[in-house]
């Protein structure tokens, strides 16, 4: 099994489309920092003015955490396109190029090449996550260094200290791996119905913008349904950094995810195991 | 008793109400080249597809090395090598690296100069770090076949092997092929729709129509010249006719159509009834001969693309 | 009926004392108690509680100076009120630079005070100081100062063994502000609301606790400047 996640990744590491999401990745988190660099802290005072009348705000507000935060707000949202770029090839790429053909009449259970798949795209989706933390919160300690980090909450301003700030990154982006796992789980399922692999990764982005507005919308009817859409737990990153934790809402939430997750692979298993290779 | 590769028994496959492979009963004996005959959508490429698990029977069984294929699967493809409908590679990589995934999901870790001598077999030494998007098709089916072959397979499945190669390429094939019988024993299944390309390579062969086996037995024996389907086209048929029926070839006539009489008969016989038709003044635009399986397959092969 | 009895008398008895002196005379004697205090260093504690502002108690050092160097030193990001503990302590060392009128009497915490009002005579940040006073301790026990920088500032002072010297266990800083609104742009939505305590909407309080004073130990200009 070691063996089949090993071919796994190193095609996935071999494919030109896999450095899609790092480049892009690379370019907005240097894009942001650069601009924050520049003028970040005319911006944050901007921001900050109605406090600042009343207030000294005394501490490094502009850091490293600050970026971080800001960055992953930003991308964290983009990253299910990323993810399904991948994971939505995983095994349409294989039909539409033939090679699924060979692969499934290797001495290999199709059980174990599916989950080897799955797993080779979780630890693609895992990678990007951490490449895009490490990058935010690397290059903004580089030009901004450490501090408190100051959550800038639609009604509330939370600040973080220092001290929590690694955990709760950590912990944000292992939930936001768990967030984008039913991304790649959802657009692993949609590739073993598909024999190409533009479908899968245009589907899975249908899939989360509709149920995004869906999310969006306030209509009491929906309210009970929404709860229930994986879009709405997807941001559930987010609350590690309330204060307090609000530690039920989180626990929900992964439980929501993980059943997204578990219902989507056993479809999708259930399938790749009983289809028939005709093309 | 030989001892079989394959066997399969009843082996049926449907989709809906479609018959794709109907009761088949195939017998592939060990270290031998197998020719799969047979019209397009006659079942065959069902078959070898069922033959590496890629499509499950409706019913029936199939047993490889005297063992049931489903329950013993992995064990059993652990020893065999396809080209199912043409070889498949990841185009993004290398044909070194296509060759060495190829190896590690047979579960064998090949050195690098095991991976070399098998470039040198398939005559693609010195272009095996190219991608293999850059190959032509004599290419990629050269790499196909050291694919099928790199784990040292007992068995290996061709569905359909030559199409797209130049003449030279079809020869390099023939004798690579001839090559891993002969020398390592390798037992061969190739499915065709071309009855020449079988006669040359295989020893035994079955001709499929409509998922149903219509022929089975030795080539030598199916291919016999002494069973020939001959075509006489008169000038005009009913004095051709005439001039046979008070003869001792009445008996041979098979069919008559507008423009020929068909007959069955030797090959040795042609002479003698070339000359019969001359002293009797029967004017000919000519005779054609072909073997009566060929003459078979032809219209299978006519009917099937039809 | 004896313990209420007295209580009446004895508020009776202050406020006649009271009635007796003129404002300045309290503050007189309210900067003649801080005037011993040159300089302190001592351990504080803040607690917030601003609507829209989530902070979590962080603990440091403040440093004082006479007449008016004043700093907190915390690890990490703090909201501090625009004026020091002492800002109108340091307005009222200079007699001349103010108007003080005597504005009635209020009991604070069941203790008797006199009211004043400290009007600048040049114009200054200060607009108007309201000076709660303890007149029998010379000690000021809530300042209201309205400022133009600032809005207004309610502090309330909270007074410990050392009293003596005008230095309070716990100053508490009620500011009135408007609910803090992030653009769009930089501001994330989480899903969760948790109720916690909040002042009156609009209202936001510091409180610092001071502890472990040590004072008149020659502090250094360098602690009030260095980073």
């Amino acid at each position: 099994m070691l063996n089949l996640i090993g071919i796994e990744l190193y095609k996935i590491l071999k494919k030109p489309r896999t450095y899609i999401g790092f480049a892009a990745i690379a370019i907005i988190v240097l894009v942001v920092e650069l601009s924050f660099y520049a003028d970040g802290k005319q911006y944050l005072d901007f921001v900050l003015q109605s406090l600042r009348q009343h207030f000294v705000i005394q501490g490094e507000i502009l850091n490293g955490s600050l970026m971080c935060f800001v960055i992953l707000q930003m991308l964290i949202v983009q990253m299910p396109l990323l993810v399904a770029l991948v994971a939505g090839d995983l095994i349409s790429g294989e039909a539409s190029t033939g090679t699924v053909r060979m692969l499934l009449s290797k001495p290999y259970t199709r059980s174990q090449i599916f989950f080897a798949k799955y797993v080779a795209g979780s630890v693609y989706t895992f990678a990007l996550i951490l490449w895009l933390g490490a990058l935010a919160l690397g290059i903004g300690i580089a030009l901004f260094g450490t501090g408190d980090l100051l959550v800038l909450k639609s009604d509330e301003l939370v600040v973080i200290k220092a001290e929590d700030v690694w955990w709760r990154f950590s912990a944000a982006l292992l939930m936001a791996f768990v967030s984008l796992s039913v991304v790649t789980s959802f657009s692993l399922m949609l590739s073993c119905f598909s024999d190409n692999s533009i479908t899968p990764i245009v589907a899975t982005m249908s899939v989360i913008i509709i149920f995004t507005i869906i999310g969006a919308l306030e209509i009491p009817m929906l309210e009970k349904f929404k709860s229930l859409l994986f879009t709405t737990h997807m941001v559930i990153w987010r609350n590690f950094f309330d204060n307090p934790l609000p530690m039920r809402q989180i626990v929900s939430s992964v439980v929501i995810l993980l059943g997204h997750i578990v219902l989507f692979l056993i479809i999708a298993h259930r399938h790749f195991v009983r289809k028939d290779i005709l093309n | 008793m030989t001892d079989l590769a394959i066997s399969t028994h009843a082996l049926t496959k449907t989709y809906g109400r479609l018959v794709a492979v109907n009761n088949l009963n195939l017998q592939v004996a060990a270290g031998e080249v197998f020719g799969f005959l047979g019209p397009n959508g006659a079942g065959k490429s069902t078959t070898l597809r069922m033959l590496l698990t890629l499509i499950s029977p409706t019913q029936g069984e199939i047993v490889v090395f005297g063992k049931n294929l489903w329950k013993y699967r992995n064990e059993i493809l652990r020893q065999v090598g396809s080209i199912i409908e043409k070889p498949d590679f990841y185009l993004y990589l290398s044909a070194y690296d296509n060759l060495k995934i190829q190896a590690q999901m047979c579960g064998i870790h090949p050195t690098r100069k095991q991976l070399e001598a098998m470039f040198e077999l398939v005559g693609l030494s010195g272009r095996e770090h190219d991608k293999v998007k850059t190959y032509s098709h004599g290419m990629k089916q050269r790499l196909g076949l050291a694919q099928a072959l790199i784990h040292n397979p007992k068995l290996i499945i061709l569905d359909e092997p030559t199409t797209g190669l130049d003449p030279q390429g079809i020869i390099d094939l023939r004798s690579l092929i001839l090559r891993m019988k002969n020398e390592k024993g390798i037992t061969v299944l190739l499915s065709s729709h071309i009855l020449s390309e079988i006669e040359l390579i295989a020893d035994s062969m079955a001709i499929l129509s409509s998922g149903k086996v219509m022929v089975q037995g030795r080539v030598r024996d199916l291919l016999n010249p002494e069973d020939m389907v001959v075509a006489v086209e008169p000038c005009d048929t009913y004095t051709c006719l005439a001039a046979l029926q008070n003869s001792m070839w009445s008996t041979r006539i098979t069919s008559v159509t507008e423009t020929a009489v068909m007959m069955r008969m030797s090959k040795g016989q042609l002479p003698e009834l070339n000359r019969y038709l001359a002293e009797n003044r029967v004017a000919m635009y000519g005779i054609s001969f072909k073997r009566a399986l060929e003459d078979y397959f032809l219209k299978l092969t006519a009917s099937g693309n039809a | 009926m004896r313990k209420l009895l007295a209580v009446i008398c004895s508020l009776f008895a202050a406020l006649f004392t009271i009635k007796a002196q003129t404002p300045q005379t309290y503050i007189s004697l309210v900067m003649n108690r801080f005037d011993k205090v040159k300089d302190y260093a001592a351990d504080i504690k803040i607690n917030f509680n601003l609507p829209g502002v989530n902070l979590t108690p962080v603990a440091g050092s403040v440093f004082y100076k006479a007449p008016d160097k004043f700093r907190v030193k915390t690890k990490g990001v703090v909201f501090l009120p625009k004026q020091s503990p002492h800002f109108a302590l340091s307005l009222l060392r200079d007699s001349t630079a103010y108007t003080a009128v005597s504005s009635g009497s209020e009991i604070i915490a069941g203790v008797p005070c006199i009211i004043v009002n400290v009007i600048p005579n040049a114009e200054t940040d200060l607009i108007l100081g309201k000076l709660w006073i303890d007149p029998s301790r010379g000690l000021i026990l809530k300042s209201q100062l309205t400022t133009r920088s600032g809005g207004t500032v309610l502090i309330d002072n909270y007074f410990g063994p050392l009293w003596t010297h005008a230095l309070p266990d716990r100053i508490v800083f009620t500011v009135d502000m408007a609910r803090f609104k992030v653009p769009k742009a930089l501001a994330v939505d989480i899903n969760t609301r948790t109720s916690k305590p909040q002042s009156t909407p609009g209202t936001g309080t510091i409180e610092l606790q001071f502890s472990n004073y040590r004072m008149n130990q020659h502090l250094s200009d360098k602690v009030f400047t260095e980073e």
